[in-house]
């Protein structure tokens, strides 16, 4: 599992470089970044608390990392919560939820990785691509692209005015 | 909140409940192996947990769900005490697991430190988005 931070720079990234191009890409940005941000943080917000209470919790947390869940619950919390516009709201977190299952399950190593098709198969499945001795080179990288298009986003504003 | 709220606020609690539930009874985690060892007798297991002691290649380790304490034999690769690692291997009836491969958790911590800076991250879009938001509308 990377960490937070990775999930928000890569999720950033994703929204952002695309919107250099597109002016609407940008104003969606602009209007859904919570929801954005809160998709990329999403399984691991509802699933990590139950680890943290109590590691014997760890069998019981997993399922709620996997898509189905996420799913689900994104879409109840979207009848509670959201911006504008309740299905775009829940797209919105559904879309980054799934981005950030499958960079977990790009990590190698000896952790299974995570139930992709709960409540179908509790088999743990993972891509095993990113070893963990490299992805804290992954994520300098990605904070540091972010940090670049984020100026680069500045400058234009500024520019512009 | 009204009615329809409460259901799904409801419906929520016991995916969570069941899912979690049907996850935690069909997963076989450590207790299930050392309450059944003649059943699970060369089965394969995986287990995570600290290194308490080293006598050769024999490693006791401290399991990090249940705080169980395991032997691991025939452990060929170096590991140090308080080191937290992840191995996966043989488990014999006579309570002991015969190590096949490991590796060490070195980045826990980081990314746990990490994860709070995007975590506190998040609620500051947050807070700073809030009038965008319809809560309960």
């Amino acid at each position: 599992m990377p960490d937070l931070i990775t999930h928000i720079a890569a999720t950033h990234l994703i929204v952002k470089l695309p919107s250099i191009f597109r002016d609407r890409i940008l104003n969606y940005y602009n209007n859904y970044k919570s929801f954005i941000f809160l998709g990329a943080i999403f399984p691991d917000l509802i699933s990590k608390p139950f680890q943290y209470i109590s590691p014997k919790l760890y069998n019981f947390s997993l399922p709620l990392h996997s898509p189905f869940v996420v799913l689900i619950t994104a879409y109840i919390l979207t009848r509670f919560i959201y911006i504008q516009n309740k299905n775009t709201s829940f797209y919105t977190i559904a879309i980054f939820s799934i981005f950030h299952i499958l960079l977990d399950n790009l990590q190698k190593g000896l952790n299974p990785g995570y139930q992709i098709f709960f409540p179908f198969s509790l088999k743990r499945y993972g891509l095993n691509l990113i070893s963990s001795e490299i992805y804290i080179y992954i994520m300098l990288g990605l904070l540091s692209f972010s940090f670049i298009v984020e100026v680069y986003f500045y400058y234009r504003k500024k520019i512009a005015n | 909140m009204n009615w329809k709220n409460f259901t799904l606020f409801l419906i929520l609690v016991i995916l969570f409940v069941l899912s979690g539930l049907y996850n935690q009874v069909n997963q076989k985690d450590i207790t299930i192996y050392l309450s059944n060892p003649e059943d699970n007798d060369k089965q394969k297991i995986s287990v995570s947990g600290t290194v308490l002691k080293i006598d050769n290649d024999e490693i006791l380790l401290k399991d990090s769900m249940y705080g169980k304490e395991i032997l691991l034999k025939n452990v060929y690769d170096k590991y140090q005490t308080n080191q937290f690692i992840n191995i996966q291997g043989i488990f014999h009836k006579e309570g002991y697991i015969e190590y096949r491969k490991g590796e060490e958790i070195w980045d826990k911590k980081i990314k746990l430190i990490l994860s709070i800076f995007g975590f506190l991250f998040v609620v500051y879009i947050f807070i700073t988005d809030y009038k965008k938001i319809n809560l309960f509308k």
